[in-house]
């Protein structure tokens, strides 16, 4: 009994103990805080759960490839450049660059280039100290096998997740909202770049519908405004934004149906979104992509 | 501060072991439950998810839950369905807090949207618009039944809600989603 009450008494004192300890660290990380913005402090639930809406570039990705157009390996981001890269503003973005690029040429099957983009960010991921975090030999084995697809695909992005996660525990959302502005960039500039050489109304329609999109990276980016060059980078998307303001959106209602298909919940969803989209339009965006994806990998 | 702190560990840990020794000497009433709770807890630090092989735990309690097999199953159904990996989602939790993910639906695209647990597990699927209107659900209220997927014609680009609940189930999440999609 008296055993059990001094381990009470020392567990009480060794928690009040601690907690100083805690306090200590709690002021020093307050003091940190103070010197963030106040957009910046906003907890990392609302981070994550903005940054979880973001599509995935796959679908942009996959639209290319069925659009018929042929997969052209000069517009992908050269692996080369990763030795420029010396800072984690340049290596995060240029992480998501290469993540696009990465899933852009596992579509069209390209598994050279897929194992060579996988260097690139294997490489970008082990600056930021989270290369622990990505199964490089798994997925290297995946890209090889042409029946793999789709897991390689959920590997891919199940690795990219995970990243993601570890930056929100590491206190370094800043990085994740840069991976995924890089990412988006990348195929952005992938598909206006196709979209200039051979005309298609899907792309175009996808390329306008990223309205939504660019405003939920804006801002994502707007958080961290108190840094400068997250500050630039957001400024240049606001400016891209006013091209896209001139987008007109025509909405429509309708009914939205329901039916059981196969044991599965079949949804006709009514209405529909038409998107107008001028040449100039078109061409303004796909120069002011240019411009901003040209300074992320230079 | 800290030098203090380490010898009253290093202290407590010494009472800790004389008091652990002390109770296995004299077996309480209820030591099978204890030794069960802890045999539970040793199988859990000792497996990694990702090296888990096997296919379905039906056990919904937490400690043996593994999404990860579940994300697998319909990653291996998806195969020669035509639709791509786009997003998985782990369910786990309690039941009592529904688990909710958006994702950006693009206008022109199809998706699947499927989610597997534990058998009798009640759960429930619900899409809602960028609106916020439901525009599906996986449970037939007249015939009763619970659908594994829902797969949705998009037409309007925008965030969309997919809200995972448990019918009438008071037992813990334990399960995986994926979104697939096809053009």
């Amino acid at each position: 009994m008296k055993k059990i009450v001094y381990s009470f008494l020392t567990f009480m004192f060794l928690l009040s103990a601690c907690d100083n300890d805690s306090d200590i660290n709690k002021v020093a990380s307050d003091t940190t805080k103070k010197v963030k913005s106040g957009k910046e402090a906003i907890d990392k639930k609302t981070i994550k759960e903005f940054v979880d809406r973001i599509p995935s570039p796959m679908i942009i990705s996959s639209i290319i490839k069925d659009s018929g157009i042929d997969y052209d390996q000069g517009l992908l981001n050269s692996v080369d450049n990763e030795s420029k890269y010396v800072i984690e503003f340049k290596q995060a973005l240029n992480l998501g660059v290469f993540s696009t690029d990465l899933g852009y040429a596992n579509i069209y099957e390209k598994s050279q280039d897929a194992i060579n983009l996988l260097v690139g960010v294997k490489d970008m991921a082990d600056n930021l100290k989270i290369g622990q975090y990505f199964e490089f030999e798994k997925i290297k084995q995946l890209s090889k096998s042409k029946d793999k697809l789709d897991e390689l695909l959920q590997l891919t992005e199940e690795n990219l997740i995970n990243i993601n996660n570890k930056l929100y525990e590491q206190d370094r959302s800043d990085l994740t909202v840069l991976i995924i502005a890089g990412g988006w960039i990348e195929v952005m500039y992938l598909a206006t770049q196709v979209v200039q050489k051979k005309p298609n109304k899907d792309l175009e329609q996808m390329i306008a519908d990223q309205k939504i999109v660019l405003e939920q990276i804006v801002q994502l980016l707007d958080y961290y405004a108190s840094q400068s060059k997250m500050r630039d980078l957001h400024d240049e998307l606001v400016d891209l934004q006013k091209s896209f303001e001139k987008i007109k959106f025509t909405k429509s209602e309708g009914e939205t149906k329901q039916e059981e298909k196969e044991g599965t919940i079949a949804v006709q969803q009514g209405g529909s979104e038409q998107a107008e989209m001028s040449k100039e339009t078109l061409n303004e965006i796909t120069t002011k992509i240019a411009a901003i994806r040209n300074k992320v990998i230079s | 501060m800290k030098n203090l702190c380490i010898i009253l560990i290093f202290m407590e840990i010494i009472i800790g072991k004389s008091l652990a020794q002390q109770k296995t000497t004299t077996p309480p009433q209820n030591t099978k439950p204890q030794q069960k709770i802890q045999t539970q807890k040793d199988t859990k630090t000792q497996t990694d998810p990702k090296k888990q092989t096997n296919k379905k735990e039906i056990n919904p309690r937490i400690e043996n839950c593994n999404p990860n097999a579940y994300i697998r199953d319909i990653v291996e159904a998806l195969k020669n369905s035509g639709y791509k990996f786009l997003r998985s989602y782990k369910l786990e939790g309690p039941s009592n807090d529904p688990i909710q993910q958006e994702y950006t639906f693009s206008k022109g695209t199809n998706y699947l949207i499927r989610a597997e647990s534990y058998v009798g597990s009640n759960l429930k699927m619900t899409l809602y618009d960028p609106t916020g209107r439901v525009i599906a659900s996986s449970y037939d209220p007249d015939t009763q039944k619970f659908y594994s997927s829902i797969e949705i014609t998009c037409t309007k680009t925008g965030v969309y809600k997919i809200l995972f609940e448990h019918y009438f189930n008071k037992r813990n999440f334990c399960g995986g989603a994926v979104i697939s999609f096809k053009r």
